[in-house]
């Protein structure tokens, strides 16, 4: 590799203080993602993919304590002020989130909500930010842009609000965006328009994607690289279409068994992995993935493990 | 909408004629009336003035004629004061009563809700305990407390303001206002404190900070409008609270205002004074109620049809 990757997270732990002790909800991921390029984090809820979401836009609240680096073009975000994290969020890092209906200002209109990105980060005027917000709706094929505008958003349907919310995120030419969980909350058919929307911004404006998200046939659609995470660390990456295909893994055999497929035969119950994920305040075994694994050997929960050729597995498959 | 405004303004009736029923019964109910006293009047002399007043006539009677007159606009007679009407004494005294008034809602809201953000941007810090201390107190502090300790400190003490009276100086309204005020903004303030953690806790408060806004633009423009929501509701209880305190607040520094005829009439069962104050005061609270439940419909867009 020649040039240095836009994103490269290292060593990132995340940490939040409760009353009843600190829990490390991320521990020690490592990710890089090139300009342009696409990058997935899969996991169930409470692995810690959204916490380093939020780690790299630095909004995980004040209670968080976060160690490591998280360098975006060559600048370390963990160390820089306040006021320059808020110069490039949302400006050259932007973010889309789950839930569009909660995620949007339902007090005020949508134009204003667009249109002040370009009024923070550009000084644009009102009437150049809100001619710039109906263009940038028009680009992401939201109908009538210009009367949108003045809609609020309960006015708008879920796959609008969301396409509102990626406008929103892209009006100020951002080079990363992070998109936690983008679909979830949609029905199908606009789960598909979603993807290929957001694969359509990366192919025409260069943008690089970070996926958030718990399934995987989401991943399979967009994403070149994917990493999975379970209780808040890493435990295997892969090129997307090798880790569906051959996953190596133990967790990542049983997220793939889990799937409902439609050549599933109706009637036999799906393949759900048994117990849960480990409370993160106990001590946890060395693998803390051995617990519920089918394939645990004695030695799993005793000797401490390397995350080594893309997987983190004493006995990988 | 002007029609659907009319008829909503109309639906406000029947509770002021429910306002005006329940006092003529309370008032009638009461023992005594408007002209024992102490020294009882020649037999003569009371059966006139009796007469005069409709007052030997049977309840429903009485009360149908006051319904009569009011319809007229016609508040009746003060027996207290016999060359005036109720109409003239109320007029004469709501100028002061309606300054006192605003002037204290206007402090509550501006200060509470100042107060409120404030506790809410920096919670269970020095600032935030500060002002929940402060509204404690002024919740469980009443005013009839509150006012002769503020007369005791800035009057009687340091002689820095007036102890009461009222010949049109704005410092005599000072600790009135103040007095008044203080238990609304302790509501407010904790109201505002209340809704602002709970909205700066939603994901569109995210979004906005993941949009690079600065802290201030996120609170003014993405915060308030919400938080706005719940203290305007609450200005319907806070105007009944103002006026009543009023009433209270008027007869410890001596102001000229509708409070102080509403004391004396009940005292002396001055039944048409009695029930022209409440009447006001009651009309004065259902309007401001109903203009709060329009306020609250512009700020809401889910709200409007």
């Amino acid at each position: 590799m020649t040039t240095a990757p836009l994103l490269s997270v290292e060593q990132l732990c995340v940490a939040h203080r409760t009353p009843r002790g600190d829990v490390e909800v991320v521990s020690g991921i490592n990710l890089q993602l090139e300009a342009g390029g696409t990058l997935a984090i899969v996991g169930e809820s409470g692995s810690g993919k959204s916490q380093t979401a939020l780690a790299i836009m630095g909004l995980n609240g004040p209670s968080a304590c976060l160690t490591g680096r998280v360098l975006f073009d060559g600048e370390n975000l963990l160390t820089a002020s306040p006021a320059r994290r808020r110069a490039l969020r949302g400006a050259r890092i932007a973010m889309v989130f789950q839930d569009p209906m909660a995620s949007l200002n339902p007090y005020l209109r949508i134009g204003l909500q667009l249109a002040e990105v370009l009024e923070t980060h550009r000084g644009a005027s009102r009437s150049a930010a809100w001619a710039e917000a109906a263009r940038t709706l028009d680009s992401v094929r939201v109908s009538a842009a210009r009367e949108r505008l003045n809609q609020y958003p309960h006015e708008l349907s879920g796959g609008m609000r969301q396409r509102v919310m990626i406008a929103m995120a892209i009006i100020a030419g951002p080079q990363l965006l992070i998109a936690d969980e983008p679909t979830t909350a949609l029905d199908p058919t606009v789960q598909a328009q979603i993807l290929a929307l957001l694969d359509e911004l990366r192919r025409d404006r260069g943008l690089a994607i970070l996926l958030i998200t718990h399934d995987l046939g989401v991943v399979s659609r967009l994403c070149e690289q994917t990493l999975v995470m379970y209780a808040g660390k890493l435990v295997e990456s892969a090129p997307t279409q090798q880790l569906l295909s051959r996953p190596r893994h133990p967790y990542t055999a049983a997220l793939l068994r889990a799937r409902p497929s439609m050549q599933h035969p109706p009637g036999l119950r799906l393949d759900a992995l048994p117990g849960q994920p480990p409370d993160l305040r106990q001590t946890m075994p060395a693998c803390r993935f051995a617990p519920r694994c089918r394939y645990a050997q004695p030695d799993c929960a005793d000797v401490p493990l390397q995350f080594e050729r893309g997987v983190l597995c004493r006995h990988p498959l | 909408m002007s029609a659907r405004l009319l008829r909503r303004l109309l639906e406000l009736l029947p509770t002021l004629l429910l306002l005006v029923t329940l006092t003529f019964a309370m008032l009638h109910a009461a023992p005594g009336g408007p002209f024992d006293s102490e020294r009882a009047l020649p037999e003569a002399t009371r059966v006139q003035l009796e007469a005069r007043y409709h007052l030997d006539q049977p309840l429903w009677r009485q009360y149908l004629i006051y319904l009569g007159d009011l319809a007229h606009g016609d508040l009746g007679p003060s027996y207290q004061y016999p060359d005036r009407s109720v109409a003239e004494l109320i007029g004469a005294g709501l100028p002061v009563s309606a300054l006192l008034g605003s002037l204290a809602m206007s402090l509550a809201l501006i200060v509470g809700m100042a107060l409120g953000i404030i506790a809410a941007m920096k919670p269970h810090r020095w600032q935030d305990r500060a002002v929940m201390v402060l509204a404690v107190g002024g919740l469980s502090i009443p005013n009839f407390v509150l006012a002769p300790l503020l007369i005791l400190l800035m009057a009687v003490s340091l002689h820095a303001l007036p102890a009461g009276g009222w010949s049109g100086r704005p410092q005599e309204l000072l600790l009135p206002v103040l007095a008044l005020a203080l238990p609304q903004i302790a509501t407010i303030a904790r109201l505002t404190r209340a809704a602002m953690l709970e909205v700066m806790q939603t994901p569109w408060i995210r979004t906005a900070r993941a949009k690079g806004l600065s802290e201030r633009h996120v609170v003014l423009r993405h915060a308030l409008r919400p938080v706005l929501l719940p203290v305007i509701s609450y200005l319907g209880p806070a105007a009944a609270g103002t006026l009543t305190g009023s009433v209270v607040i008027e007869q410890i520094f001596g102001l000229p205002g509708v409070g102080r005829y509403f004391v004396l009439g009940a005292l002396n069962r001055d039944y048409g004074l009695v029930l022209g104050v409440v009447l006001i005061y009651g009309t004065l609270i259902v309007l401001f109620n109903f203009a709060v439940d329009l306020l609250y419909a512009r700020l809401d867009p889910r709200q409007r049809e």
